[in-house]
């Protein structure tokens, strides 16, 4: 079996590690709401803080611009502005020191030969996807100076996270695929492979939801469980028209979405874990199928508990916990790479002869 | 199992001889669990003291005349909950609390006839080994002991100013059932599988359920305190109240063991850390089951126990959040679906060795 280069490996894993570090300021900034604060960007030298009452007077200034300051904040301090900024801040620079992190060890290892061309290209078209991503942040950030705009748009920022997390899932089995580039054949376990395929399209599509769920603030309304305010389906589900509409900004209807699709994901994925549990797999693999499974329980459970108190900063943990368990399907995913269909028994083969 | 044990035992040891046991073991212990959702039911709905009178035999049939209704609600209406919560109810409403507290006697007398009639016929041909008689005659007379518990939890009802069953002796009803359960579950799993299977290595994860399974009783007991006091009712979001935190005026009764029993938030809070404990006892003992050597039906068990657990964890939040009686009455009976694992899963484990 071909050897891995675990020192390449280890890079991108932390390069995985620094996007979900980049989930942690993020969600934390969405948290308290700071999304807005930081109306510039200079790619290059953002990166330096401001030094002079003047630098923090203009950038106040431009803040005051925005229609969430002016509703929501017209008596705020300079202080209290600070307070925001910081951390929007930190999340920006974070986001210059993973491209820092990106090119420099990939110019490297490609100039000494340990990555290859072709590898080399698909980690350029991932930085290039991760520029973009930047960029894309950034004009969800400018909608803030269009007037009636007092949070990120959902239609913004659930493609921003989704996207994050394309990115994420690509980069992981890139890391997995590099530190072992040869599949382990897993006899009798390729049935697998398909519910796991489902099980990270579910997870996906129930993150961009939850994400719908903290765009539109939709954890302020039906703080209840297992029925919302009493109903099953809630009132005014399709209240906004065009009907599309509901489904990105209406509370209701984003909320009781996430809730179906996230229980279907749970019962899908806890099948999955259980036929992976009930299969002879090999340590790595089965190990990995009761991190799915645990990591799944208390998704669920935080999804709950958040939605019963209502509390923005549950729903953070929720969010990270998100990324740990796409992180462990995709993680189980890779490790059945090599899996094969059952071995055939000898009265079959003598049958097939 | 060697063939000669087999000889020794005899004939009412044939394979199919224990199957036919062990089924007919198995429909009591269902029945059992069914009791325990109706009986949940009958306490959630408030139905417990509707009926005044204990006659083990000729109460099985209910009133027939309005004479006999009459009778019975004139009864209830000397009982001091009529008077301070049920004051000037008719007829129906007075039935619909009738009925859920008539089935569950009847629903018992039910499990006492099914217990003691094939027990009889299987004695008399000779299907049950004579060394398993004594214990099964045991289990039929601690089963009307049951009954007896049952009335002497109803009578503390009665009380002056009184208007539900004092908590601490529906936790005896409540318990004692579950030694039942488990006795004859336990039984009926070794007359169909009477040979212990040697396994070694597995020492270490019998340990682990076993004190698993000790959290869960005292858990399940916990459990019935929030029930007899009605623990729930503390639950507030908007003031954060029962949702897992200590509450200050955990020790506001004295002496202060009182509190575990009686002050409906500290109840609340033992049941909450002593279900979060055991959850996570569980879940190490599955991993345990599922990252070791152990042969497929305990890893079967050990999913099967997980799985519940998980959905155990989820019907108590939903219970609390929601305040509804069915939930809690789920709540309950997949208590006893996870007790139910674990006798299996340790029934599996009896032959481990170092």
């Amino acid at each position: 079996m071909k050897p891995g280069d675990r020192l390449v490996g280890l890079w991108l894993l932390i390069l995985c590690g620094m996007i979900f570090g980049m989930v942690v300021g993020g969600g934390h900034a969405r948290t308290i709401g700071a999304g807005f604060v930081i109306q510039v960007w200079q790619p290059v030298t953002g990166f330096i803080p401001p030094r002079s009452a003047r630098d923090w007077t203009r950038l106040f200034g431009l803040y005051q611009q925005t229609a969430q300051y002016k509703a929501l904040h017209p008596a705020m301090t300079l202080g209290q502005f600070k307070t925001l900024f910081w951390p929007m801040f930190f999340d920006r620079v974070w986001g210059r020191l993973m491209a820092l992190v990106f090119v420099i060890p990939l110019t490297i290892f490609w100039l000494i030969g340990r990555v290859s061309n072709r590898l080399a290209l698909w980690l350029l078209a991932i930085f290039a996807a991760g520029g973009a991503q930047a960029a894309f942040g950034w004009y969800m950030v400018q909608t803030g100076l269009r007037p009636g705009v007092l949070s990120p748009p959902p239609a913004w920022l659930a493609p921003h996270f989704l996207s994050a997390m394309l990115i994420f899932a690509a980069l992981l089995w890139t890391a997995l695929t590099v530190r072992q580039p040869s599949a382990a054949p897993i006899a009798g376990a390729a049935f697998l492979k398909p519910w796991l395929n489902a099980c990270i399209g579910l997870i996906l599509v129930t993150m961009g939801l939850g994400a719908l769920v903290a765009a539109t603030n939709a954890i302020t309304v039906f703080n209840t469980f297992p029925t919302m305010d009493g109903r099953w389906v809630p009132t005014g589900y399709s209240s906004l028209h065009p009907l599309a509409l509901n489904f990105i900004a209406n509370q209701a209807t984003v909320q009781f979405d996430h809730r179906l699709l996230a229980t279907l994901t749970a019962l899908i994925t806890l099948t999955t874990a259980v036929l992976g549990l009930r299969t002879a797999l090999p340590p790595g693999p089965r190990d990995a199928f009761l991190a799915l499974a645990g990591l799944l329980a208390l998704q669920y459970l935080l999804g709950m508990v958040t939605i019963i108190s209502g509390s923005p900063e549950l729903g953070f943990f929720h969010e990270l916990n998100a990324v740990l368990l796409l992180t462990a399907a995709v993680i189980a995913r890779h490790s059945l790479r090599g899996a094969t269909a059952a071995p055939m028994y000898s009265s079959q083969i003598a049958a097939a002869e | 199992m060697s063939q000669a044990i087999l000889n020794a035992i005899g004939t009412a040891a044939s394979t199919r001889n224990r199957r036919t046991v062990s089924l007919w073991l198995f429909a009591v212990c269902f029945m059992i669990w069914v009791m325990v959702g109706i009986g949940g039911y009958t306490r959630d709905t408030g139905s417990g003291l509707s009926i005044m009178n204990w006659d083990p035999i000729i109460g099985a049939l209910p009133p027939l005349t309005a004479a006999g209704w009459n009778h019975i609600f004139g009864l209830y209406q000397q009982i001091p909950q009529y008077k301070i919560l049920h004051q000037g109810m008719d007829l129906a409403g007075f039935k619909a609390l009738f009925w859920p507290e008539y089935i569950h006697r009847l629903w018992g007398r039910l499990i006492g006839l099914v217990f003691f009639v094939p027990l009889v016929l299987f004695a008399l041909t000779g299907k049950i080994e004579a060394r398993l008689l004594p214990w099964l005659g045991l289990l039929f007379i601690l089963g009307g002991l049951q009954g007896a518990i049952g009335w002497f939890m109803v009578a503390s009802g009665f009380d002056p100013n009184s208007v539900a069953v004092e908590p601490w002796r529906l936790t005896l009803h409540f318990s004692f059932a579950m030694f039942l359960y488990v006795a004859t579950l336990w039984t009926a799993l070794t007359v169909r599988d009477p040979v212990a299977t040697r396994l070694p290595g597995q020492l270490g994860l019998r340990r682990w359920v076993a004190g698993a399974v000790i959290l869960l009783a005292i858990t399940m007991v916990a459990g019935t305190f929030v029930s007899g006091t009605h623990a729930i009712d503390v639950f507030n979001p908007a003031t954060k109240a029962g949702m897992g935190m200590p509450p200050p005026n955990y020790f506001a009764l004295q002496p202060w063991w009182l509190n575990m029993f009686a002050n409906k938030p500290a109840v609340l809070f033992d049941h909450q850390l002593l279900g979060t404990a055991t959850a996570l006892t569980v879940l190490v003992a599955a991993v345990m089951a599922l990252r070791g050597s152990a042969p497929k039906p305990v890893r079967d068990a050990a999913l099967v126990i997980a799985a519940l657990v998980l959905l155990q964890y989820i019907l108590g939040i939903t219970a609390l959040a929601s305040k509804l009686l069915d939930v809690g009455v789920a709540h309950q009976m997949n208590a006893v679906l996870l007790l139910t694992a674990f006798v299996v899963m340790l029934h599996q484990l009896r032959g481990a060795a170092r």
